[in-house]
């Protein structure tokens, strides 16, 4: 008994001994443990208020007398930039539609330095065009712009997303309805809050899980940082922690003003929707300051779940909330009670997804891409930069739905094929528009499907041989059987996509038709070395592999670089890059960088003129023709189809003044899809084109070359009023000889003659 | 065992007392991390409505004397936005003279004149070779009006040193 006492004793001392030096241990690992959680908590919340991705803007539409534009469009334009129809005009952001006119007070921007005021507006119309604008003194005004749209944000890999808000920027009202909504003690707590705590302790030991948070806006606040949501005591205990770390060194003005630009408020795709400035933007499409009260009430109301109160996918119990924190509101004296009664009638109010565009994510890669050659990823995601885009969004639209309607209409395969399209303006090299594929998510093939270009290649071999001199639109090529030796030892043995030589062709038809034999032979006399050389200028990076094939273009392109190289064909020959970015302004908008036009010459202009005339005929006579027939009869328009081998690739291109539209479609696993680029292809890109606001393409023929009628058959000499008649411009050295005697083709002498007596058919 | 005892220690309710004790320590701790950053920083400051100031110089809405144009061209804006470029320009403002000049050339295109400003305003801002190249532009665009070929051409010259 004694000895077991004694042992007992001893054990006891023993055990003291441990756990002394176990609770110093605890103690110190603890400090330590304690040391590292604030350090982190403070980390975390400098890190994050200077977590700023930039801001992209889409450019600004511009108002003036002449422009294309019918009042519904505006209007529709408007409603995208969040403007607000009120009849008195209160202020900036507001329009009213009168009998006659529309009217608007504008926003105001800075423009790179460029102070656009805000001001008010007068609009009249006829035919679909504005009339004339009139400033508020009733005077004519000579251009004025709307302030730019929002298109998106630079955020992180990790797809969380930001715009923040500055107090200054913040209603008044938003902070005293958290407050009252969240956590009414946030002025005296010390970021936990006990009592609420133990009214939360009750109803969770009752309930027997846990049911009730009682977490302070701080609390939160630390939450949203380690996105975590697990309820388990240890990360409660953490979050509580760290909240006391955190109040203890910031104050509540800037704990209220982090939550706010912090805290999650829905999904949008794979972008994670954080703070009120965006949420604002993705759910009413308009600045936070512009929320009325029943807008800022349902943001409020998102708070406590954004999944499940999500207002879109659950418009009652959002709209229930919204009303229950309006309610509140009013008890708490924030608003009266008649202006709670009033905006409880209001409805939800949100910004129809279809006016959201998923797919400008595509458009953003390609500024990510641009932006990429001056600024480091870090800077774009966390600096705060505003990037001034060339995105037109009316032809964004335009281009997203031609790619979604068009595909469609492709045949049994259709569910599968994917698309892509790049819209540019020729003269300044602006990319007005890009979509990457059917859904706006996922793989961008605009930018990143190196994709066979086919006969899209031609026109490149047909400039070359222009420019050497010794051919022009009404030489006469073989397109007949070929036998090509390779360095390899192999022959190759080309045919045409029908499998029907012509025989004896001017290059005129051999372009318009898009001959296979006849273009081999061109490109083998002229050579590949220029032919190679001539894409480089034209504005191919990459040097293509000297190889005969190349002729019928077995190289592969994304449709961006497509773009590039028609971008500068469609611009008389000179070179300009392509653009997505026109300037990049620092936090407080002072211009970090303008990418002005810079153009080089890349071609001679009477080559590039003649070559052009042709692309017009591939629409006119040729491989575009069906296309062409569903754009009116009046608009001159140039393309050229492509198709890659076994129908594996469908590609279009074609241009006016004031686009150039590049359409690709396809499989992503390169399988055939039994579509050439006329069948598939050009019917997205007259889809397109078919939406948009276009003059002809109408460039002049430079000096030295004289415009002449020849048979499109044979290239020779004909009268414009022959059936098979074509206008080509050819070297004045070549034009002269043929014009007096010309009759059509197959004519006899007599009646050749004829004609020319009576003098009717000088066109 | 001591593991799981310090867990236990930092799980149980006796870790609220220790926390605050902790505190003291973590105000230290805090201290050290450095002097605070400023404020959240804030956006562009929008601009404030102030009637009346019309921030082009208003041109003719018919624009008398400005050549004959191809298309039903708005050449009120487009002669509005030269007159500011040309002043800007002339102020030695080539950054505010180009980007207002392209603003123009997206909606004329293939007005000569407006490729021949810009061409004056690189030619100003020390980049001959661009000027010849717009020079060169202008003249493919501007083959029946003498006068903006006229302009071209001894822009062309002046850039290429001749």
């Amino acid at each position: 008994m004694a000895r077991f006492a004694r042992s007992g004793r001893r054990f006891r001392n023993a055990t003291l001994r441990y756990t002394l030096r176990a609770v110093a241990l605890c103690a110190a690992a603890a400090l330590l443990y304690a040391g590292w959680l604030a350090w982190s908590i403070g980390r975390e919340f400098e890190g994050r208020r200077w977590d700023l991705p930039a801001k992209v803007y889409a450019a600004p539409l511009e108002l003036y007398a002449g422009r294309a534009l019918a009042p519904e469009d505006l209007v529709g334009e408007l409603k995208r930039l969040g403007y607000r129809e009120d009849p008195r005009l209160p202020g900036p952001g507001t329009y009213r539609v009168g009998l006659d006119r529309v009217e608007i007070a504008t926003r105001g921007f800075d423009y790179a330095g460029d102070i656009e005021p805000a001001r008010f507006i007068s609009l009249a119309f006829t035919k679909g065009r504005i009339d004339d604008i009139r400033d508020e003194r009733g005077e004519d005004a000579a251009i004025a712009r709307l302030d730019p749209l929002l298109i998106g944000s630079l955020f992180p890999a990790h797809g969380e997303d930001r715009l923040i808000v500055a107090p200054d920027e913040t209603p008044p009202l938003l902070p005293a309805a958290l407050i009252a909504i969240e956590d009414r003690r946030f002025a005296e707590h010390h970021g936990v809050d006990p009592l609420a705590m133990l009214r939360a302790a009750f109803v969770n030991l009752s309930a027997g899980e846990i049911k009730q948070g009682a977490s302070t806006l701080t609390q939160q606040l630390v939450r949203s940082y380690f996105l975590s949501n697990e309820r388990t005591w240890t990360r409660k205990l953490h979050e509580a922690f760290m909240a006391l770390a955190l109040e203890l060194r910031y104050d509540k003005d800037d704990l209220m003003q982090a939550y706010i630009n912090e805290i999650y408020l829905g999904q949008d795709g794979d972008r994670a929707v954080h703070g009120f400035g965006l949420a604002s933007q993705f759910y009413f499409g308009k600045p936070l300051h512009e929320l009325d009260l029943h807008e800022l009430a349902l943001l409020v109301a998102v708070v406590r779940g954004p999944t499940y109160y999500d207002p879109r996918r659950h418009p009652e119990r959002a709209l229930e909330r919204r009303n229950l924190v309006l309610r509140e509101m009013a008890d708490n004296g924030l608003v009266t009670r008649a202006e709670a009664q009033r905006a409880q009638h209001g409805k939800l109010d949100l910004l129809s997804s279809s006016r959201r565009s998923a797919t400008q994510s595509a458009f953003l890669a390609l500024v990510r891409r641009q932006l990429a050659a001056d600024y480091a990823t870090s800077d774009l995601e966390r600096a705060g930069l505003e990037v001034l885009t060339t995105l037109d969004p009316g032809v964004q639209a335009a281009a997203e739905r031609a790619l979604t309607n068009g595909i469609a209409t492709l045949g049994p395969n259709a569910q599968e094929l994917e698309g892509a399209i790049v819209v540019t303006s020729p003269h300044t090299g602006e990319v007005s528009a890009l979509v990457g594929g059917r859904s706006g998510e996922g793989f961008n093939r605009a930018l990143d499907a190196r994709r066979q270009i086919g006969s899209l290649i031609k026109p490149a071999v047909y400039l070359a041989a222009l420019e050497s001199g010794r051919y022009t639109l009404a030489s006469v090529i073989d397109d007949a059987p070929i036998d090509v030796p390779l360095d390899n030892g192999d022959i190759w043995s080309p045919h045409d996509y029908d499998g029907e030589p012509r025989g004896e062709v001017p290059l005129i038809r051999a372009l318009a038709e898009s001959l296979n034999l006849a273009t081999v032979r061109l490109g083998l006399d002229v050579g590949l070395e220029p032919i190679a050389a001539k894409l480089g200028q034209l504005g191919l990076a990459q040097k293509p592999k000297l190889y005969p094939s190349m002729l019928l273009g077995a190289l592969e392109l994304t449709p961006l670089e497509v773009a590039q190289i028609y971008n500068t064909l469609a611009n008389g020959g000179f070179r300009v890059p392509l653009r997505a970015v026109r300037s990049v302004l620092g936090e407080d908008g002072q211009v970090l960088q303008r990418y002005p036009i810079k153009m080089e010459q890349a071609a001679d202009p009477a080559a590039v003129y003649a070559l052009d005339q042709a692309l017009v005929q591939v629409m006119e006579r040729g491989t575009g023709r069906t296309a062409r027939q569903q754009l009116p009869a009046d608009l001159t328009v140039a393309g050229k189809t492509g198709t890659s081998d076994d129908l594996r690739d469908s590609w279009f291109a074609g241009f006016t003044d004031d686009h150039l539209v590049v359409s690709w479609v396809g499989f992503d696993d390169d399988r055939p899809t039994g579509l050439t680029g006329a069948t598939g292809a050009a019917k997205i890109w007259v889809r397109v084109f078919g939406a948009l606001e276009a003059g002809s393409y109408s460039a002049r023929a430079p000096d030295g070359l004289e415009t002449v009628w020849v048979d499109y058959l044979t290239g020779e000499p004909s009268a414009a009023r022959c059936a098979d008649a074509v206008p080509l411009p050819l070297p004045a050295e070549d034009a002269r000889p043929r014009s007096i005697l010309a009759g059509c083709a197959g004519e006899s002498f007599g009646a050749r003659l004829k004609h020319i007596f009576r003098g009717r058919d000088e066109r | 065992m001591s593991g799981g005892a310090t867990r236990r220690t930092l799980g149980g309710a006796a870790s609220r007392g220790l926390a605050f004790v902790l505190l003291a320590t973590l105000a230290a701790c805090t201290a050290l991390e450095g002097p605070r950053r400023g404020a959240a920083p804030g956006e562009t400051t929008p601009e404030t409505v102030t009637p009346g100031a019309a921030p082009t110089q208003e041109g003719e809405p018919s624009a008398a004397g400005a050549p004959a144009r191809r298309r039903n061209e708005p050449a009120g804006a487009t002669q509005a936005l030269l007159a500011e470029a040309r002043a800007a320009r002339a102020a030695g403002s080539y950054a505010q003279a180009s980007a207002t000049i392209e603003r123009a050339l997206r909606i004329a295109p293939s007005d000569p004149q407006l490729w021949v400003e810009l061409g004056e305003i690189e030619l100003a801002s020390g980049d001959p070779a661009q000027a010849a190249t717009l020079a060169r532009k202008a003249l493919t665009l501007a083959t029946d009006d003498s006068a903006v070929i006229a302009d071209a051409q001894k822009l062309l010259r002046a850039a290429s040193g001749r």
